[in-house]
């Protein structure tokens, strides 16, 4: 199977793929993650995305979060559940040395806005394997999910989201995945979930409403430790469509530090979002520390 | 078989909500544009004389089976029994489409003074009908062109938008005056030459009724020409015969015969088109409208010379004659007409610019009624760009009326914000650092093009996960801001 890459060694093996050209990623420039297998069809060459093609995966800056390289590069994350795909994503599985199989799901970009985020270039989205996450507005957990993937079994997610409708998708989600907690109730009023949820290290906020400053205040206020962080993504429309949207995100950010958040950057999410932005930062940081 | 495009259905309703009169004659004119085909078709059949007919119901075929129309087609071999076998009618050597070309390019309406010619215009209406309706039976997409013409002479009829609105019966009385002006108009002379290719124009509206048969207003438009029969020469008795009388259309001069000949199905086609107003119930309200747009016309041809009017007749019927329809006794009779007129071509392109004029006008100065009607009497080819530029101004106007904002609510003061950072304000993707090979480029060159629903609907594509956004670098590009002050 492996036996097309010279120096590629003990690193990777790789099933169904072709032989013959494998220089292209050539194992010298050191995949770190060992080579590819083209994904569940086994020796699906020449198809979609992935499929057959010798893949890479790097892992990201932001612990959890990987790049598929093949053909193109992809947003990934490593599959708590292999074998499920949340929302109609593709996955790609990579054997390791010691020939145990590892399945990424690809993160779209264009769905969320943490990828988004993410592509977009923030220094630091704060979550990582083994943090706890209060996610508000998780609507039907396509990012939860990934989320979920990130945090890893060690961390927890709790996803809170108001509508029943897509709640019912975040509830089958969270079936499969034991570290989310889907909460079906209003952000605005954290007292209504309290009970459920523990002292989290950061807040991911994509609730989309005029006072959603003051409702990641308030959820901060109850769960996010002193020194946690935040993350909230910022829809110019839904708070003032009348204002040029930069005057909306400053005007936000205002607001945030009105609530005890200490903003440490924003990144637009365009291309993959109209008018929005990202913010990170702080919840009552410790002086000397900063952020 | 009627799918109405959204906005036409829409400027019918806000015209039909100024206009009471107005609105119902641009509803049926909608729907008879929508039938066009299937009508011209059927009017093909029903009055075109047997080789004649033979040949414009091969064109048709042809036209349709070229513009992919498929279904038409098929209900229009079934109806019209085209046995002939399917080669003979796709060789038919009258091609609707050049004839369109040709007539459009013809009739390109240089700008024309229009005003002061109401009087002229009432004297030749009544002319000006029956002519129409000759022309209209001469060639179909003429009808077309005429319709493209009818809304750009229609604008004129914009200042009798009162009368539109008063009703059919005034409309009918003006009608009745117009005859008889008709038969003062036949005392000029020469003016009836270009009330004939006024009324080419206006015969589309006719062809268009023809679709629904009723002959009640087949019946009134009869007497009328009648009455302007009586009143008016020779001439102008050929051009009645040819509207009024379809049975009657060889009667007449033998330039009229020819004419008529030719028109003969055209004017059985305007019957029908007539008696299908009726039955809509809006024939009363056509009627009156095309009536207006006559006088309008009339008006025009006025302003320019009589000459000139023949001098555009006799394009028209060069342009005809290019075309390569069976029919060579209207061309003849096109022919002769011109011969009769004596004019130079060059005239008829000076009238063909004055009524491009006209109709740009007539598009600016749109009232309510006119554009509906425009809208409504435009068929095919010509009702795309009538439309546009009749429907285009009044939306305007309509936008123009929306409430102002003057007391928005607005939950960010713009006097207040004040930027941490100068990139902040500018949020767009390629005020970011690496943007220009960065993983989102190419979405920003397709996504940053659009807005609203366009880009909802290029993003749901990008959802699909088929984006390749080449590589992904790991720098940061976002702003920071400076933490260190405050606490």
């Amino acid at each position: 199977m492996a036996g097309g890459r010279g120096d590629g060694g003990g690193r990777g093996r790789r099933f169904g793929g072709d032989d013959g050209s494998d220089r292209r990623f050539g194992g010298r420039s050191g995949p770190l993650r060992g080579m590819p297998a083209g994904g569940r069809s086994g020796g699906g060459r020449g198809g979609g995305m992935k499929g057959g093609s010798r893949v890479v995966v790097q892992p990201h800056k932001h612990d959890g979060v990987f790049i598929t390289k093949a053909k193109e590069d992809a947003l990934c994350t490593r599959n708590m559940c292999p074998g499920e795909s949340v929302y109609g994503e593709k996955r790609v599985s990579v054997q390791k040395e010691d020939r145990t199989k590892v399945e990424y799901r690809v993160w779209n970009p264009f769905r969320s806005k943490l990828a988004a985020a993410v592509l977009g270039g923030v220094d630091n989205i704060w979550i990582a394997p083994g943090t706890r996450v209060l996610y508000l507005g998780a609507a039907s957990g396509t990012t939860v999910s990934h989320v979920s993937d990130i945090v890893g079994p060690e961390g927890l997610v709790y996803a809170v989201e108001f509508s029943h409708r897509s709640g019912r998708d975040l509830v089958n989600m969270a079936k499969k995945r034991t570290n989310v907690i889907p909460i079906i109730e209003d952000a605005r009023h954290p007292a209504r979930y309290r009970m459920l949820v523990g002292m989290v290290d950061v807040i991911f906020s994509d609730v989309a409403q005029p006072d959603q400053a003051r409702i990641l205040g308030l959820n901060a206020s109850y769960f996010l430790k002193c020194g946690g962080h935040f993350v909230i993504s910022i829809k110019a429309n839904c708070i003032d469509c009348t204002q040029p949207a930069e005057a909306v995100f400053a005007s936000e950010v205002e607001k945030l530090k009105a609530e005890q958040f200490k903003p440490s950057e924003q990144v637009t999410l365009e291309p993959f979002e109209r008018d929005h932005a990202c913010v990170v930062g702080g919840y009552r940081m410790p002086k000397k520390l900063g952020i | 078989m009627l799918f109405v495009p959204r906005q036409v259905a829409l400027a019918a309703a806000a015209s039909s909500s100024h206009p009471p009169a107005s609105a119902a004659p641009t509803m049926a004119k909608e729907e008879s544009k929508k039938e066009k085909k299937s009508k011209k078709a059927a009017a093909a059949k029903e009055t075109a004389a047997p080789p004649a007919r033979a040949a414009v119901v091969a064109s048709v075929a042809a036209f349709l089976e070229a513009g992919g129309f498929a279904r038409t087609l098929a209900a229009l071999r079934s109806e019209a029994d085209l046995e002939v076998a399917e080669g003979a009618w796709r060789s038919s050597p009258v091609n609707l489409e050049e004839l369109v070309a040709k007539f459009l390019d013809s009739s390109n309406p240089t700008p024309v003074a229009v005003a002061d010619e109401n009087n002229e215009q009432d004297k030749t209406t009544g002319d000006v009908a029956e002519e129409a309706g000759k022309k209209k039976k001469v060639k179909k997409t003429d009808e077309e062109a005429g319709e493209s013409e009818k809304n750009v002479s229609e604008p004129p009829a914009q200042e009798k938008p009162s009368e539109n609105a008063g009703g059919e019966v005034k409309e009918k009385k003006q009608k009745k005056n117009k005859k008889k002006d008709d038969s003062s108009a036949a005392i000029v002379g020469s003016d009836e030459a270009t009330e004939t290719v006024k009324d080419d124009d206006q015969k589309p509206d006719g062809k268009k009724k023809k679709k629904s048969k009723k002959q009640e207003k087949d019946d009134d438009v009869e007497v009328r020409l009648e009455k302007v029969e009586l009143a008016i020469t020779k001439k102008f008795e050929a051009a009645e015969k040819l509207n009024g009388d379809d049975d009657k259309s060889g009667q007449e001069e033998p330039k009229v015969q020819d004419d008529d000949d030719k028109k003969e199905k055209k004017k059985k086609k305007d019957k029908s088109a007539t008696e299908a107003d009726d039955a809509k119930g809006k024939s009363s309200a056509v009627d009156t409208v095309k009536d207006y747009n006559k006088k309008k016309e009339k008006k025009k041809r006025k302003k320019s010379d009589p000459e000139e009017n023949v001098q555009v007749e006799g394009k028209e019927v060069a342009g005809k004659d290019s075309v390569p329809k069976p029919e060579d006794e209207n061309k003849s009779g096109m022919e002769i007409e011109e011969g009769d007129n004596g004019k130079p071509s060059n005239e008829n392109a000076v009238t063909g610019k004055k009524r491009k004029l006209e109709e740009v006008k007539g598009s600016n100065t749109t009232e309510e009624d006119n554009t509906v009607n425009n809208q409504s009497l435009t068929n095919g080819f010509a009702e795309k760009t009538g439309q546009d530029n009749n429907i285009k101004p009044s939306k305007r106007q309509k936008h123009s009326s929306e409430p102002k904002t003057v007391n928005a609510f607005q939950r960010v003061k713009l006097e207040n914000v004040k930027f941490a950072d100068e990139r902040l304000q500018d949020n767009s993707y390629w005020a970011k650092g690496g943007a220009d090979t960065g993983y989102g480029a190419k979405a920003q060159e397709i996504l940053g093009q659009v807005r609203g629903r366009g880009f909802r609907h290029e993003k749901t594509k990008k959802k699909r996960g088929t984006y390749r956004g080449g590589q992904i670098d790991l720098q940061t590009h976002s702003i920071k801001f400076e933490n260190s002050d405050d606490e």
